[in-house]
């Protein structure tokens, strides 16, 4: 594990959760099924997506040791993915938010806003793509690999569509078929991350420097991937049980579900900085 | 443009870390940052047959500081434009740029952008460039009480020592290109070697 | 016991930082509130006493530790301070007229010069001895509590109860010059007040010293390392210049480059897979410590049996080879031959098969190196000095000779002698330091003995010297530049107990730079300047074929009220009404002006005094390699040796003679041949009792013995650990990096295991010098061996075998 990248690991998972719900509602809002007042209640709730959004963004200047640079890091803008990480993500949290806040002051045309939610939901879909693209380094045999991209957009996808369903029930939404969708595909993702997780392991065996053999560089490997699947089942249990007992979802069932989700995501995120290694020394 | 770099004879050295400790005097470095660093490479089996012993033993040493790499992994990744190849092929962290997000040290697979806490900022080596300028060796060098090491163009390396790079626990050298030459010590093994192990991970 | 409770409750001292608790280990003088250290810091103290100059400038300093090398060093200073170390980087680097590059830790001259531990003031002690608990006096309250110490022990004990201790930190300087004792400033101050005891022998090597001069006559000499250019094949016994004489322009160098022109092979006989080989060697044969006599019997037993000694040789030169040769006085079948083939008093042949047992050597093994070294010739037989510094080093010496005897190796070039590396030297007049009016003389390892049983000692049980026994104890030390009170003496438990009872040896005066764990122990402790802050001219090095002497300059003012040597032994000089004939009216820089004039008087073509101050050093290039007893090999008659019977002693009557005369423990043996006798305390004992595996000291690059030991940047680099096999780590769940605990009755110490296939299977080893670091319960935390080795000496040369131990090994803490 790698304790000490606590502020990637908060951005990245933060920022996965961000932009996968806001794709989620975002499309909602654009598919105008939603009532006048149920949108209202959504653009309230989502109050809670910029929050985290903001708090990763606040987490990934931790890491940086000189904070007070941080507007260099977009020097590189083009030949850097971290400089186009960067760039984007800001560019999704701006327009993203120019949206939210528009909707909330109910200021310019609904087509303008539109047009910009839409702008905000690609400028979130390339921050996702430049944030894979900065672990796809070519020297970092453990990152640069399929299991980066998966791993990130299973974040996306579990965490993301948790936190999205939370805020629908947040704004006590009646999009009722999407209490089932969501779920299911919740389930489909952590099914999914399971086996890409093994299939991981696997991998890593064959992953080898003449100093460090990828298999043996986290010890309690097993124990943490042990307690990650632990959260992950028992997040989809209470994403689950409303759908088992007929009952609407209710935040006081989702909120623990997306902590419990968030944490295994964490652990996960942890696991994969602890497993950096270099081709080299 | 011009290009540096260093010839390593691993047969002649012995691992003594002058290189490493006149380097941290000239530049000023604490404890655990290490502009060149020695890499002890040990391996082998032993037998034991009723009282006697019978063995494959070897071990032999790298001194390995920043490789002036043609296509360095460290600069692809900076965000800043910090971590820079300048004209004169050296590949030197402008401490007034970077913003110390460290994924040129994660990137760089010879360990040589290192985080200094205490300037919040990477540094590393800058190939005494100032000296060589003035047409001096870079302090490792002419510190070598071995002479196992060299510097100069590496054209020039390369026509009187051949142009190897590659060695356990070396990366293979097709990755980033590094400006050095390595004459092997007589026990040095491939650059994908399994049979043998860092011996002092603590000192790198 | 005395305590100045006023200084102890003076909260003025308290303040200063003087007043530390021994139970930290950090020593007493890291705290130390007025010391700036010029380390990532623009401020610098020293520098506020100096005009601002701003322009850096370069003088020539140099490392003068006891490595068996010296270095030049280029001090780079501005505003008074050091900012960098350079070395020896003028001129043409090509090998033969090459820079005399210094290794790493003369380039880190800088943190011994600016360290923490630096000692700023004379101090007194007011804790216990070891406790580190001392108040600040004047040096003038120093000098005379000093001379009357002195003069009340004189008038009690005598002069023989005055001791000069065993000290090398500045061996390799000239006016600062630490050792021999009698070549030091101390002993021209004892010596114009009556004298002082001495000792013989030498903690680096004492029974090659004893042992060999029996075979060869004297101090035994080998070939210059340069000389390796003409050998075939070279084998190293316990020698590792990479790691113990380590300059570019020392051995190393010599070894490395006459290797890589003559292409010689190379065997390295040590328990570990060394530096020196580390590649460079064709063979490494792993050997139980203290069974390479064993193992040179069976190589013997091998060119014997198959006709590869060199008869001619052995009969022309040497004594003792078979009967033909062996002195009158020797019984029958008491040569070295018939003890080979077990035709002699133990009538056991000295097969391969006998010697494979014993040092764990496989026997096919042996019998090719025995064929390869007699049937190569020349060849280079070199023994370092950790195959000696055991409990039956004396035999060991002489018996890695015997190589180069039944070869015929010895006084030509490529061959050489089985001793240590030769070399040249430039001529050079020393400080004179007048008669010792004392004759005694006792081994420098037994003086805590002498403390406690002085009177007790005699000649033929304690090696005495200069008469039949001592007739007082040591009652006072002069401990100056050395380590030895505490650290680099055997059995550090044992030594503390002794110098725990004050009314015993009644003063310890401790001269160095740093707090030392010695200095601890010290009643009163005065603080010596660096060679960085004084001049001298510095020598003394193995540098083969290219001899140098160096002009250290003054580089920087005295830090604090540090003195040196040269002013703290006038201001004794002083007090004892002996100045005028200690001084003759010079200070150091006019003696330095008399000893060069009158070594230039001697060698005109020297430069002059102020040239060789701006060129630093001089270097001589000899054309021809040094090559030990030439002149006797081409002209025996013409040029004896010095053995008594002018030939090479293979059987010695001396040693026979001491065999029959001297006191000695069952276990013990002096022997007139090299035979094979068990250590006590070696490999034979291992196999029953507590402590199943052998430890050995080695030489760690992080240090030379305990000087540059509190370099935290050294400790970095070179981390203490202790080497371990894995498999002896494998059964005991030790890892590479976890921390464990060696021990045995003596002591404990815990450190971090280094796992490594690079040493033998049932033995341990661990870089000697490390500073002791106790905590409460007596366990050191530094890594220092001395708390695991005995003060039993040796049996002829009474020497120390401190790589002569049995331990056991825990596990205390995984990483």
């Amino acid at each position: 594990m790698a304790w000490h990248e606590w502020p990637l690991m908060m951005f990245t998972v933060l920022a996965q959760t961000s932009v996968g719900s806001f794709l989620v509602l975002g499309g909602i809002l654009l598919s105008g099924q939603l009532s006048l007042n149920e949108e209202t209640r959504l653009h309230k709730a989502m109050f809670f997506l910029w929050a985290l959004m903001g708090l990763g963004f606040m987490a990934s200047t931790a890491h940086l040791g000189s904070p007070l640079r941080a507007v260099n890091a977009l020097n590189q803008l083009g030949s850097s993915w971290l400089s186009n990480e960067i760039f984007f993500g800001s560019l999704f949290f701006a327009a993203g938010g120019f949206y939210w806040l528009l909707s909330i002051l109910n200021k310019g045309s609904v087509q303008a806003r539109k047009g910009l939610l839409a702008a905000a939901m690609l400028m979130g879909i390339v921050f996702m793509y430049a944030m894979i693209k900065v672990y796809l380094i070519d020297t970092v045999p453990t990152w640069n690999n399929m299991f980066t991209p998966l791993g990130f957009i299973l974040t996306m996808l579990l965490s993301g569509l948790l936190f999205a369903q939370l805020l629908l029930a947040g704004a006590q939404s009646k999009l009722t078929g999407l209490y089932k969708i969501l779920p299911i595909a919740g389930a489909a993702a952590a099914v999914i991350s399971l086996v890409v997780t093994v299939l991981q392991m696997i991998d890593l065996s064959s992953i080898n420097s003449a100093v460090t053999a990828a298999s043996g560089i986290i010890d309690n490997m097993q124990q943490l991937q042990l307690i990650r699947g632990a959260l992950m089942l028992a997040a989809l249990a209470l994403w689950f049980k409303p759908l088992i007992t007929k009952n609407k979802p209710t935040t006081l069932l989702l909120v623990p579900a997306f902590v419990l989700i968030f944490v295994s995501e964490f652990i996960a995120r942890g696991i994969f900085y602890g497993l950096h290694m270099t081709i080299g020394m | 443009m011009k290009q540096y770099g260093f010839y390593i004879d691993s047969s002649k050295c012995t691992g003594c870390k002058t290189c490493q400790l006149s380097c941290k005097d000239n530049k000023d470095l604490d404890i655990g940052v290490n502009f060149r660093r020695v890499y002890e490479y040990a391996g082998g089996d032993w037998l034991k047959e009723g009282e006697i012993y019978r063995q494959s033993v070897y071990s032999y040493y790298l001194s390995i500081a920043c490789n002036h790499c043609d296509q360095p992994a460290c600069t692809k990744v900076c965000p800043s434009g910090a971590m820079h190849k300048r004209d004169d092929g050296f590949v030197v962290v402008d401490e007034k740029v970077c913003i110390g997000c460290k994924y040129c040290s994660m990137a760089c697979p010879y360990g040589a952008p290192q985080y200094n806490e205490e300037k919040g900022h990477m540094i590393k080596c800058d190939g005494c460039y100032e000296r060589v300028a003035q047409g001096m060796q870079p302090v490792c060098v002419g510190s070598c009480p071995l002479r196992a090491l060299e510097f100069g163009p590496i054209a020039e390396l390369r026509d009187k020592y051949g142009t190897n790079a590659d060695v356990a626990p070396l990366p293979s050298s097709l990755t980033t290109k590094p400006n050095i030459v390595i004459k092997q010590n007589r026990n040095a093994r491939p650059t994908d070697d399994q049979s043998g192990h860092l011996a002092n991970p603590k000192e790198v | 016991m005395k305590i100045n409770l006023k200084s102890l409750l003076n909260p003025q001292i308290d303040r200063r930082g003087f007043l530390k608790s021994s139970a930290l280990f950090t020593g007493v003088a890291t705290v130390t509130a007025g010391l700036t250290l010029p380390f990532k810091t623009t401020k610098v103290q020293a520098a506020a006493q100096a005009k601002p100059e701003n322009k850096e400038k370069v003088v020539w300093s140099a490392c003068t530790v006891n490595c068996g090398s010296r270095c030049p060093l280029k001090m780079h200073v501005e505003n008074g301070e050091i900012k960098w170390v350079d070395t020896d980087n003028s001129g043409s680097d090509n090998y033969g007229e090459h820079q005399v590059r210094a290794c790493l830790r003369g380039r880190s001259m800088r943190r011994r010069v600016y360290n923490p531990d630096r000692l700023k003031y004379p101090m007194k002690r007011i804790g216990k001895r070891g406790e580190g608990k001392f108040k600040r006096i004047t040096w003038d309250e120093a000098f005379t509590d000093i001379a009357a110490s002195i003069t009340s022990i004189k008038k009690d004990y005598g002069n023989e109860a005055i001791y000069l201790n065993y000290g090398t930190g500045t061996l390799g300087g000239t006016v600062t010059k630490s050792w021999p004792p009698g070549g030091s400033l101390l002993a021209r101050l004892m010596n114009l007040n009556g004298g002082y005891l001495n000792h013989y022998g030498d903690y680096s090597s004492a029974q090659i010293a004893e042992g060999l001069s029996h075979t060869y006559g004297g101090w035994a000499n080998n070939n210059s390392p340069s000389d390796l250019e003409n050998s075939k094949l070279i084998v190293q016994f316990g020698n590792n210049p990479a790691e113990t004489r380590m300059s570019g322009g020392g051995v190393i160098h010599h070894f490395m480059e006459g290797k890589a022109k003559s292409n010689a092979r190379l065997i390295v006989v040590d328990p570990r897979y060394t530096d020196t080989a580390g590649g460079r060697e064709d063979q490494w044969i792993p050997i139980r410590p203290g069974t390479d006599t064993a193992f040179i019997a069976a190589m013997a037993h091998v060119m014997i049996t198959e006709n590869l000694v060199d008869q001619a040789f052995l009969d022309k030169y040497c004594v003792g080879y078979d009967e033909k040769t062996l002195p009158e006085s020797a019984p029958a079948k008491s040569d070295y031959k018939s003890y080979i083939l077990g035709l002699g008093e133990d009538t056991v042949e000295k097969t391969p098969e006998w010697a494979s047992k014993i040092t764990g050597i496989p026997a096919d093994i042996i019998i090719k190196a025995a064929r390869e070294i007699g049937s190569t010739k020349p060849c280079a037989v070199i023994q370092g000095w950790g195959i000696q510094r055991t409990a039956n080093g004396e035999i060991a010496s002489r018996a890695v000779a015997m190589l180069s005897l039944l070869t015929g190796n010895v006084g030509i070039n490529g061959g050489g002698s089985g001793a240590r590396e030769g070399g040249s030297s430039i001529p050079f007049v020393r400080f004179p330091t007048l008669q010792n009016p004392v004759e005694a003389s006792i081994p420098m390892f037994l003086w805590t003995d002498a403390i406690v049983r002085g009177p007790e000692m005699t000649a033929v049980k304690d090696g005495i010297r200069g008469k039949d026994k001592l007739d007082v104890p040591i009652k006072f030390i002069w401990n100056y530049a050395g380590n030895c009170i505490i650290n680099q003496h055997s059995d550090i438990n044992r030594t503390h107990d002794i110098l725990q009872d004050e009314s015993a040896c009644e003063m310890i005066v401790v001269i160095d730079n740093h707090m030392t764990s010695s200095a601890k122990y010290a009643d009163i402790v005065l603080p010596d300047l660096t060679t960085s802050e004084q001049s001298d001219f510095c020598m003394d090095a193995s540098a083969g074929n290219m001899p140098y002497f160096i002009f250290a300059s003054q580089v920087i003012k005295p830090q604090f009220e540090a003195k040196s040597i040269y002013d703290i032994c006038t201001g004794l000089a002083d007090k004892l009404g002996v100045k005028d004939a200690f001084t003759e009216g010079r200070d150091q820089e006019g003696w330095l002006r008399h000893l060069y004039q009158q070594t230039r008087a001697q060698d005109p073509s020297l430069p002059e005094f102020e040239a060789m101050r701006k060129q630093g050093i001089y270097k001589r290039l000899v054309k021809d390699h040094f090559v030990a007893y030439q002149d006797f090999r081409n002209d025996p008659k013409a040029n004896p040796l010095s053995t008594p019977s002018g030939k090479i002693e293979i059987y010695s009557e001396k040693l026979a003679e001491l065999a029959e005369t001297w006191v000695l423990a069952k276990d013990e043996v002096i022997h007139p041949l090299p035979v094979y006798a068990p250590n006590f305390e070696g490999w034979e004992d291992s196999k029953q009792g507590n402590y199943p595996l052998q430890l050995t000291g080695f030489h760690y690059k992080s240090r030379t013995h305990s000087t540059y030991g509190n370099v935290s940047l050294l400790q970095d680099a070179a981390p203490q650990e202790m080497w371990i096999n894995p498999m002896d780590a494998q059964g005991r769940g030790i890892n590479n990096g976890d921390l464990i605990r060696i021990f045995n009755d003596r002591g404990e110490l815990h450190i971090a295991a280094k796992v490594t296939p690079r040493i033998l299977p049932g033995v341990v080893a661990l870089g000697e010098g490390a500073w002791y670091a106790p905590d409460g319960q007596k366990i050191d935390h530094g890594g220092c061996i001395n708390v695991l080795t005995t003060q039993r000496p040796s049996p002829l040369a009474k020497g120390n075998p401190q790589h002569t131990n049995l331990v056991d090994v825990q596990l205390v803490n995984k990483v």
